[in-house]
């Protein structure tokens, strides 16, 4: 797919009129539109404090001391750009569906999307993807020519091994010093164990997480009638069943997983969002940032 | 069980087609590249055990479907074979039993008209393209129709048109040719009704026969026996008729006795006895005086009883009578009726011809005992030497007594060969000959001329036979047969047993094998009608059809050296017994009973004339010219199924003139016993279970409901419906079209 296709200007249009806005404070190199925790000389006055002993003397406001005579500091909320981690699932299981159904393809204008929307905020976004182990790593940049990497990377992917995301993630987490945005696309094909061990270290290191959850309407619903023969993506093996008789049951274990998983992000405070593979994108995700902002948390 | 299409029963293969397209579908999949497997694995490991149960059953179920299907296609019934359900096209016969005992009445309706309907409402209830042949059947069977057996319209005309007839049963004949009108059939499916009174008579006359033959329909198809009586009938049949004394006279009344028997099982009571003259006859054409002698007796007879009614009648006319009596009040009144023909003689003529005549002692005259014993007969008697043909004429009787026929013998004692050629012509014109030994009788003489030349001696002659002095021989009355049975029973004749007989005539036994004859000879009969004690024969009789009898008696009727018979008044009463036979001789052509053909030898013009018959309905029939049979033209119908009187008369303008006429009565076996036979004496009989139904109201439906009942389909079919509904069911539980 051209790398302009992953920018689908409809996407983008809805994305950015919502805008992509941190809901907790992020580390940031570069004064931007979000937040700082770092209190310091900044233009966006806070609050008065007693001064303590150690205090800089440069921050006592004498103005204060002369109508009251007591020594007070004061405070200024320091704005700063963020981090984006884009995390894409490249692996095999990535591969079904047909078009722009293709779950590969819908995760890579997912992470498109994302990228675009960071990078025109003038935030920083990282590009890491993966399958068994990082296949590739773009670092952290808010340059518009970042975009333009981060673009070409995602052409150039294609599935290859399977998952292995548990580990990934720790190691994600174990690199990246700044807390930032982490944004996990995958269809989640591993063990629901494995998948919340490795969000649990990105949210430990204090990242936001949220998990992409990309699946095709086929895995959720398993139309198919007749005799099928499902041949596994990631793993050699083959399966002839009429999926009509084990349909009730399949859903049943879909919708069990779905709901661990669900679960597990939500017990961390990690967002989790579905994603349908055959529905159009920017309804989705324009739905999932207005909720973004709509439930802002310090 | 069996199938009524049992080829369908191919299509239980069809069972195969489930598995079939079991692995027909498993190796046409499509191939989809799957990610989510470990989703798969687990659905598959849940639901594996139960989707294989759920697989195999409706596997099973649709096998079991199949072949159910094929089986209420093949249409299992409960017979082993030829049984047809309902709807299906039947070969039918109708063995309709057509015998005198189907006229009984039963109820308010007679058993025929029981047996009518119950067969008209078995057709009416047959399936469309069914066809139908009916047999009747008495003692023999004929196809009665329809000509086309398709036509069920014709068939119910043949039914209404059918009538019971006066002969006796027998099923076998009629089951043997429902096997033929059962094999001419198409259908798979074949049915036999067989509508009889189950008379004990139809089934044990050939009872190895007729269970053969039924036992080969019902390899073909479904045996019915519909009984068409429900009890026994009261009955009283007239056995005999027979005039009291001597020969019956023209002008004169004449008593008769009538022999009614009740061979039902109850008496019947007010039993009225009649006796007509003519009584038919004489309104027509032929003078005859009305029936006047009409007395009516009314009596009790027990159950099993022989009973006799005297009654008399006048008899006007000479020649050939018909007597009819009538018997009522009785449940079957085919055998109610009784007609004989008798010979009423005007004035009798004997000629005796004297072998031995002497003047002085005229009691040692070879005739002089015949004389008396004829009386009141009047006898001319003739020396033997004067006897010419012209002696003969206008006699009804001749008797030879010790007459010579040897050349070299004395001339007074001998006739001569001119009489002898008059004589054969005369026995041949009917009259009768009667023939005494004696001691003029030579073998060689009679041989040559008697029975070689004009064949009038019954037997070929021997040697005198001279019994011991001590030792004389006597008559054996137990040997006594034909028309001297009586002899056996009639205390008249016990004394013959006692009288001596010292010299006889050696006779050659007759041959019960005769050999075979020259063509045109006639036909004839020789019976020993009585033996002596030492076997040797007494009295041979000639019978030839359409000839006047012979009588041999082997002892003289004159001569004491030879017997004393002619002392005893057995002598009277045998010769009386002899005179009657004789000159009734022609009565027993003329009466007949029912089944028997009736023959009738014309005389002059009348034998170049075509013969017409007159049954007793009024109906005609032409025989043709006469054929000439054993030398003489001969009119023979065929066999009769009517009692009552037949008239057999040329075919020209004026009816009744120079006609015979013949009695036929009842067959007397018919009635005998009428006694039914239970179903289950009749299956043990058959040797298989039929199917027994009795004639009623609802005739036809019982046919249809048992055709309904034999086959299976209906119940096949419901469990079919069910193994549908459960496959539905289970199919759409399992979600699964395969």
């Amino acid at each position: 797919m051209p790398i302009s296709s992953y920018l689908q200007h409809d996407v983008l249009s809805r994305a950015e009129a919502l805008g992509v806005k941190a809901r907790i404070i992020v580390e940031g190199l570069r004064v931007g539109d979000h937040k700082s925790p770092y209190r310091g000389f900044s233009v966006e006055f806070v609050q008065h404090r007693e001064y303590v002993p150690g205090d800089d003397i440069r921050h006592i406001d004498w103005k204060s001391y002369g109508r009251s005579e007591r020594y007070t500091v004061k405070q200024y909320e320091q704005e700063t750009n963020f981090i984006g981690h884009l995390v894409l699932d490249a692996s095999r299981s990535m591969l079904y569906g047909e078009g722009a159904a293709n779950k590969l393809e819908y995760a890579k204008l997912i992470i498109a999307s994302l990228a675009h929307l960071i990078i025109t905020q003038r935030d920083s976004a990282s590009l890491n993807i993966f399958d068994q182990t990082w296949r590739t790593r773009l670092p952290t940049s808010s340059q518009m020519g970042h975009l333009r990497t981060i673009l070409t990377a995602l052409e150039s992917c294609e599935p290859k091994e399977k998952t292995e995301v548990g580990n990934l993630l720790e190691d994600l987490a174990s690199t990246s010093r700044r807390r930032g945005l982490v944004f996990v696309v995958s269809d989640g094909l591993v063990e629901v164990q494995d998948m919340l061990r490795g969000l649990r270290f990105l949210r430990l290191r204090g990242h936001e997480v949220t998990l992409l959850h990309v699946m095709h309407n086929d895995e959720m619903t398993l139309p198919f009638e007749g005799m099928v023969k499902f041949d596994g993506l990631e793993e050699m093996r083959h399966l002839l069943t009429q999926p009509h008789m084990i349909r009730t049951t399949y859903q049943r274990v879909v919708q069990a997983y779905l709901k661990e998983l669900r679960e597990g992000c939500e017990a961390m405070h990690c967002d989790y969002v579905l994603l349908d593979s055959t529905k159009p994108l920017g309804p989705a995700l324009s739905q999932y940032l207005a909720a973004r902002l709509r439930v802002r948390r310090i | 069980m069996s199938f009524l299409t049992p080829t369908m029963l191919w299509g239980a293969l069809a069972a195969g087609i489930p598995i079939a397209l079991h692995f027909f579908y498993r190796s046409r999949y499509r191939t989809v590249p799957w990610a989510a497997m470990k989703f798969l694995l687990t659905s598959m490991e849940q639901t594996s055990r139960r989707l294989k149960f759920q697989e195999l059953l409706l596997l099973i179920l649709r096998c079991l479907l199949l072949v159910v299907l094929a089986l209420a296609l093949a249409r299992p019934t409960a017979k082993t074979s030829g049984s047809a359900g309902k709807g299906e096209a039947i070969d039918a016969v109708f063995l309709m039993d057509t015998s005198a005992s189907m006229a009984a009445r039963d109820g308010e309706k007679t058993r025929w008209e029981r047996a009518r309907e119950a067969a008209l409402g078995i057709l009416d209830q047959l399936p469309p393209y069914s066809t139908v042949q009916i047999v009747s059947c008495s003692d023999r069977a004929t196809l009665a129709g329809p000509r086309v057996p398709s036509n069920l319209d014709q068939a119910k005309q043949v039914l209404d048109e059918l009538k019971p007839s006066d002969l006796t049963t027998d099923l076998m004949p009629g089951a043997a040719e429902a096997l033929k009108a059962l094999e001419r059939g198409n259908a798979p499916n074949k049915e036999v009704y067989v509508f009889s009174d189950m008379q004990k008579r139809g089934f044990e006359q050939q009872p190895s026969g007729l269970s053969e033959n039924l036992k080969k329909l019902r390899e073909r198809g479904m045996v019915h026996l519909v009984r068409c009586g429900t009890r026994t009938p009261s009955n009283v049949s007239i056995v005999s008729l027979t005039p009291q004394m001597g020969l019956p006279r023209a002008g004169q009344r004449t008593l008769f006795t009538v022999m009614v028997r009740n061979t039902g099982k109850e008496p019947v009571r007010n039993v009225v006895v009649s006796l007509s003259v003519n009584g038919k006859i004489e309104k027509g054409d032929i003078a005859a005086g009305p029936a006047d002698g009409k007395q009516e007796t009314e009596n009790v007879v027990g159950p099993g009883e022989t009973k006799p009614f005297a009654v008399s009648a006048r008899l006007d006319k000479a020649g050939t009578n018909v007597l009819t009596a009538r018997v009522e009040n009785d449940e079957l009144d085919r055998d109610n009726r009784f007609d004989q023909v008798i010979q009423v003689f005007e004035q009798l003529r004997i000629l005796v011809v004297d072998g031995f005549v002497d003047e002085k002692n005229p009691e040692r005259s070879a005739s002089f005992f015949l004389r008396f014993a004829f009386n009141p007969i009047p006898v001319e008697v003739i020396p033997a030497n004067q006897a010419s043909a012209v002696s003969l004429s206008g006699k009804d009787l001749c008797v030879l007594s010790n007459v010579s026929l040897d050349p070299s013998q004395n001339q007074s004692g001998r006739v001569s060969e001119r009489f002898l050629e008059a004589l054969a012509n005369f026995v041949r014109e009917g009259k009768s000959l009667l023939i005494f030994g004696g001691s003029n009788v030579k073998a060689e003489s009679y041989n040559r001329l008697l029975l070689d030349r004009y064949k009038l001696l019954p037997v070929k002659l021997g040697a005198a036979f001279k019994a011991p002095e001590d030792k004389p021989l006597s008559f054996d009355r137990n040997s006594a047969r034909g028309a001297y049975d009586r002899v056996r029973e009639d205390r008249n004749y016990q004394s013959m047993e006692r009288v001596p007989i010292m010299q006889v005539l050696k006779v050659d036994e007759p041959k019960a094998d005769a050999a075979p004859r020259a063509e045109g000879e006639a036909v004839e009969e020789v019976q020993v009608l009585l033996r002596y004690n030492n076997g040797m024969p007494a009295i041979v009789g000639r019978k030839r059809a359409t000839e006047g009898d012979v009588l041999l008696f082997t002892s003289a009727a004159h001569d004491e050296d030879w017997t004393l018979w002619p002392l005893d008044p057995s002598f009277l009463a045998t010769i009386q017994m002899t005179f009657r036979g004789l000159l009734d001789q022609q009565t027993p052509l003329l009466n007949r009973t029912v089944g028997e053909a009736l023959t009738f030898s014309p005389t002059g013009k009348d034998a170049g004339l075509p013969f017409i018959l007159v049954k007793p309905d009024g109906k005609r029939e032409r025989l043709g010219v006469p054929q000439l049979a054993q030398g003489r033209p001969l009119v023979r119908t065929s066999e009769t199924s009517m009692a009552g009187v037949y008239r057999m008369t040329p075919d020209r303008e004026i009816i009744g003139e120079g006609a015979a006429v013949f009695a036929v009565t009842p067959d007397p076996r018919e009635t005998e016993d009428l006694t039914a036979l239970t179903n289950a004496e009749l299956d043990d009989l058959l040797g298989f279970k039929a199917i027994h139904v009795t004639a009623g109201q609802n005739a036809g439906e019982w046919a249809t409901d048992e055709r309904l009942n034999r086959e299976w389909t209906m119940w096949v079919l419901i469990v079919l419906m069910i193994l549908v509904v459960s496959e539905t069911v289970l199919a759409w539980v399992c979600g699964r079209a395969w």
